[in-house]
């Protein structure tokens, strides 16, 4: 509903428009470009984290809980750690988890979307009732509820996050799909006997790509923060192995004697849904639509 | 009206329904039944006969459901598997707290977020235009929980102008102690909510103020400021009260590594030490009174809508 009255021109690339004009445009707004180079920085830093990091992320020292200096730029953390290091390594935890769910929501709820809004009736009424229902728990508490399920570990934060991602690409994908689904390039496939499954997949997806990939971007910039939420709740990325979200917990006991080592993984989480943001609208503006589920950002 | 009411009614009706079912069948997905959880791994065979024959585990499912279902109904939620009191009443202790937080949160999102969002979307180039594009940008970037950190770091350790931990305060009883326990949290979540809301509010205002009843106003000589006020404001308000019975929806039950980090006795809180002391019977209550919250909302906020945008009943 808010979508809808959001939404300034129709889903998909104007007719007749060039390939690749989406990209030309998107390359056309510095503040994309600036979004895409940070986020290209971080994937960078998240492959190459053993070489860019200065010492192992793990490597434990007497020098505990210092503050910044030459050695340990930003300092060490109560074991000793050096922050730096670990704040580098974390890089990894945040975007295979963000982008994970991301592609899990799509997954899931691309496919549902597409069958609800081509195939209509029950299939609609059915997918938009569960999608209702993941809608109304708030995505943290969701996620909280399924990692207690599955228990903790990575792949099932992926699987918690996810699940909470699904109602929002099922929807967009079903507004999409019921915009264009009786223009005439979708009635002359079904016109020539097409089956549904193929007129779905090869005439309507590949002209709703465009919201789902700006979709995908939103969606990554939520799961990143909540992954980092659930490691500072203890249930996230499970130590030793080193999160933005677990070293603010870790934080949070030390704000007497080390005021800044909270400071910087936070600054990192920041920056990434910045990033992702700044990626997210270009690609809006270069396809020409509204996001969904902006309103569910930040409750956590 | 009436016929979308009512459509609208039927629709909660059958979430809430899925919803309850949802959350009833949560448990049964756990590893292990709730008797094994409740006598403990080392029980006897007839202790553990016992819990499950008084939790009425040897029921049919759909029995069990039912069961469940019309307690819940009557507000009956059974028994905290711990501690020695109901489910109800813990949840009766820990809702008011995080209302209040909410409440607090809502006023501050709002008295930011539309000024913030007004001044984006009519005068962009203004020096104020741009402190609040950066406002904005800085908001929807910096989580909720860091800002949470930095405030305790800042407000409570270096200054100890504020306490780190928030108690909760009514605020009925003390105002200004209920200001100060809940200033911090609150803001820490507006911040992020607020610029929200004002980027949903601007692109709205934006679209709004370059439609044709905005020049013809102008046409025939409206001061600005009444254009503003009666024509575009109103107009753009409309897709924002959505937004913000979704933010208000999220507050109440979504505010949980808030309240962990403040430690503040509210739901969200209760609902995380719950999980991790596998007290799933609060849980269960939790997040149905929670699921429940927000549908009820949810159709307050359509019905609102409805009631003040013609077009959508008739949709």
């Amino acid at each position: 509903m808010t979508d809808a009255a959001l939404a300034k021109t129709p889903a998909g690339p104007p007719a007749g428009a060039p390939r690749f004009a989406a990209a030309r445009r998107f390359a056309r707004s510095r503040s994309a470009l600036v979004g895409a180079a940070g986020l290209l920085l971080l994937v960078l830093l998240a492959l190459l984290a053993p070489w860019a990091a200065p010492f192992d992320p793990n490597e434990q020292g007497a020098d505990n809980l210092l503050g910044p200096s030459a050695t340990h730029l930003l300092g060490t953390d109560e074991l000793g750690r050096d922050i730096a290091s670990r704040v580098i390594h974390g890089t990894r935890a945040s975007l295979l988890v963000g982008f994970g769910a991301a592609a899990l929501g799509a997954l899931v709820g691309v496919p549902l979307g597409l069958v609800a809004g081509y195939v209509g009736r029950w299939a609609d009424a059915v997918a938009m009732r569960l999608t209702d229902l993941l809608l109304a728990v708030p995505g943290i508490l969701l996620a909280l509820v399924i990692i207690a399920v599955l228990g903790p570990g990575r792949l099932n934060l992926v699987l918690a996050i996810g699940i909470g991602a699904v109602p929002e690409f099922a929807r967009l994908t079903r507004a999409a799909t019921l915009s264009i689904r009786e223009r005439d390039f979708v009635v002359a496939s079904r016109g020539m006997g097409a089956p549904a499954a193929d007129t779905m997949v090869r005439t309507v997806l590949p002209n709703v790509l465009g919201p789902i990939l700006v979709q995908l971007v939103v969606t990554a910039s939520l799961a990143v923060v909540v992954e980092s939420g659930l490691s500072l709740l203890g249930l996230g990325t499970p130590p030793p192995a080193p999160s933005w979200g677990g070293m603010l917990q870790e934080a949070r006991s030390y704000l007497h004697q080390s005021p800044w080592y909270g400071v910087f993984p936070g600054l990192c989480l920041a920056f990434t849904v910045f990033c992702l943001d700044r990626v997210g609208r270009g690609l809006q503006r270069a396809f020409g639509t509204a996001v969904a589920g902006g309103a569910r950002e930040g409750t956590i | 009206m009436y016929a979308y009411v009512i459509r609208r009614l039927l629709q909660f009706a059958l979430v809430l329904f899925l919803g309850s079912l949802a959350v009833w069948a949560f448990v049964f997905a756990l590893p292990g039944d709730p008797a094994t959880v409740l006598t403990g791994p080392d029980a006897a065979p007839a202790e553990l006969a016992a819990t499950r024959e008084r939790l009425g585990l040897d029921d049919s499912v759909v029995q069990q459901y039912v069961t469940w279902l019309g307690n819940a109904v009557t507000g009956d939620l059974g028994d905290s598997y711990f501690s020695a009191e109901t489910v109800r009443s813990t949840l009766l202790d820990t809702v008011p707290a995080t209302g209040q937080l909410a409440a607090f949160a809502m006023a501050l999102t709002l008295l930011i977020g539309i000024p913030v969002g007004t001044v984006v979307a009519l005068r962009p180039r203004s020096w104020a235009g741009r402190a609040a594009d950066a406002y904005l940008t800085a908001g929807l970037a910096i989580p909720a929980f860091w800002l949470g950190l930095l405030l305790i770091i800042v407000f409570a350790v270096q200054l100890g102008a504020l306490p780190a931990a928030s108690d909760y305060v009514p605020l009925f009883s003390d105002p200004a102690g209920a200001v100060r326990a809940t200033i911090l949290p609150a803001l820490a979540v507006a911040v992020h909510a607020s610029s929200v809301l004002a980027r949903f509010l601007a692109a709205s205002l934006h679209e709004v103020m370059g439609r044709d009843y905005i020049r013809t106003a102008r046409a025939k000589g409206v001061p600005e400021r009444y254009v503003v006020r009666r024509h575009a404001l109103r107009n753009a308000a409309l897709p924002t009260v959505t937004v913000v019975g979704i933010q208000l929806g999220g507050f109440l039950g979504g505010t949980v590594v808030i309240e962990a980090v403040f430690n503040y006795p509210g739901l969200g809180r209760l609902l995380y030490t719950s999980i991790g002391e596998r007290d799933y019977a609060v849980v269960q209550g939790g997040v149905l009174f929670v699921v429940a919250a927000f549908l009820c909302l949810n159709l307050l906020v359509d019905v609102l809508y409805a009631y003040l945008d013609p077009r959508i009943r008739l949709a």
